[in-house]
């Protein structure tokens, strides 16, 4: 299959996707595909034959038929923030870019649904639905940079999945252009489709089944209240069974965050929030969200048991310190996505 | 991505690796789900750098498999951890997760060399072919 590769009539094949995308839709020049040899794992890097930035269903569709009748493998990339190196593109191939597929197709409050191309940005999503009280659960620390296509192909996470679930529990249905060109849809607006659970297959296929190329999300309404706990304790074990407390309790918080002493440093160095304790082994944060009524309630279990755990520890004894912050439909206050430590210490090292 | 009750396990052992290796280690983590960050410091200006934290790196997926569990919570496999696969899954998993792929994807376009071992990313992969006599390697 290499031999057939290297001998791809690269000059047809240009001809043909710049017939479907258009001279702007299309990246030749080595120079130009150049921004596109890595993706947030920078230690690999790999030019693409020719980059592609469709904008419709229809035009992804007719670019990987032309791939399947010329055997050319593609990559397909939305922001490029992927840390696993994804969509790290092939030397042989095509990359198909989503970033111009940037459209919210369909806002249904009513069904809790939005309907959007691959290449609209997660924060968006939210951002859309925010005035009528809505909101987009997943929430990976990139999220005002990542593409939603990413966060499909990777199954993205983030700091409130802990009780609100990833990105498959997120996705109600997908339409997608398989690798041969032909358009399916998979899943749907019902949910809980019978038959098998094709749409789970392909969330988190990191690309290698096809390309998504209209997603249908389900949004949901905003906690009510919001309340966010910082921890600090001398030991990061301590903090570790203290969030074994928690969730023994019954207690499912939105969130719980752990730091250990290097990244709190690396924060403050660059950040100077001021709020984190540079002397501490480990802070935890945690946000617990819901009715008004019980917000208070959890709050107060978690306080107490992390207050437990550091009485515990003679050493220790003016820990931990305690900062709460509570909120009444507040946006909640994580103060800093885990995001800012990978690229602060990049910057340290 | 580790079991909750691992934690303080797995913390432990990897200081003990980070003073081995003399690499100094971040952790960063949703402890909720004990999805883990480990990042590690390195300067990418000394020679043979990244291969000693590429390695390094390696020991951490393989404790968290070690201890029941897995090499990645939300960030994919695609070229950083394909090597690491076998770690997890068995030879028959990895079949039966390549006849999944071939059912959509029967030409092996969509991003080639990705999740899974080959033999051009996985040097130790190459020999291991036989482990999937039924399909075309690629």
């Amino acid at each position: 299959m290499f031999t057939l590769w290297q001998t791809t009539p690269w000059q047809r094949v240009i001809g043909e996707l710049a017939a479907i995308v258009g001279k702007e839709g299309l990246i030749c020049k080595a120079a130009e595909t150049l921004v596109y040899e890595c993706d947030g794992l920078s230690m690999y890097r790999q030019q693409p034959k020719l980059v592609v930035l469709p904008q419709t269903t229809a035009q992804v569709s007719a670019v990987l038929k032309v791939c399947d009748r010329y055997r050319i493998p593609f990559v397909a990339r939305g922001s490029g923030t992927g840390l696993s190196g994804g969509a790290l593109p092939h030397p042989e191939g095509i990359l198909v870019v989503t970033s111009r597929m940037n459209q919210i197709l369909d806002i249904d409050l009513a069904n809790q649904q939005v309907v959007v191309q691959p290449g609209v940005i997660n924060a968006w999503v939210t951002q859309v639905v925010a005035d009528q009280g809505f909101y987009y659960a997943p929430d990976p620390s990139s999220q005002t940079i990542c593409s939603i296509g990413g966060n499909v192909a990777e199954n993205s996470g983030g700091v409130h999945c802990l009780k609100y679930g990833v990105t498959t529990n997120h996705v109600l249905g997908l339409t997608v252009v398989l690798p041969n060109g032909e358009i399916v849809e998979l899943g749907g607006a019902a949910p809980e489709m019978p038959g098998y659970d094709l749409m789970g297959v392909f969330v988190g296929s990191e690309g290698t089944l096809g390309i998504a190329t209209e997603i249908r999300l389900r949004v949901l309404k905003q906690a009510e209240a919001i309340a966010v706990l910082l921890a600090d304790f001398p030991t990061i074990e301590v903090a570790g069974e203290t969030v074994s407390a928690i969730i023994r309790a019954g207690i499912i918080p939105a969130g719980m965050e752990i730091m250990d002493n290097l990244s709190i440093n690396a924060v403050e160095d660059v950040v100077a929030t001021n709020c984190y304790p540079r002397d501490a082994g480990a802070v935890l944060l945690v946000e617990v969200d819901g009715l008004e009524a019980e917000v208070p309630s959890c709050k107060n279990k978690s306080c107490a048991f992390a207050m437990n755990r550091a009485h515990a520890m003679s050493q220790w004894p003016q820990r931990p310190k305690i900062a709460c912050a509570f909120g009444r439909g507040a946006k909640p206050l994580l103060p800093l996505r885990v995001v800012s430590v990978p690229i602060i210490l990049s910057k340290m090292a | 991505m580790i079991p909750r009750s691992q934690l303080a396990t797995v913390l432990k052992e990897i200081e003990q690796l980070s003073q081995r290796s003399g690499y100094r280690i971040a952790n960063v983590f949703h402890a909720g789900d004990g999805n883990l960050h480990p990042l590690i410091l390195y300067d990418q200006s000394v020679p043979g750098a990244l291969a000693e934290v590429e390695a390094l790196g390696g020991e951490i997926l393989k404790l968290c498999v070690r201890l029941g569990g897995s090499i990645s919570g939300e960030h994919g496999i695609g070229s950083d951890k394909a090597c690491f696969m076998r770690e997890m899954f068995s030879p028959a998993d990895l079949e039966t997760m390549q006849q999944v792929r071939a059912a959509f994807d029967p030409k092996r376009l969509a991003n080639p060399e990705k999740v899974f071992p080959t033999p051009r990313t996985c040097g130790e992969a190459a020999h291991q072919l036989k482990d999937f006599p039924n399909i075309e390697a690629f």
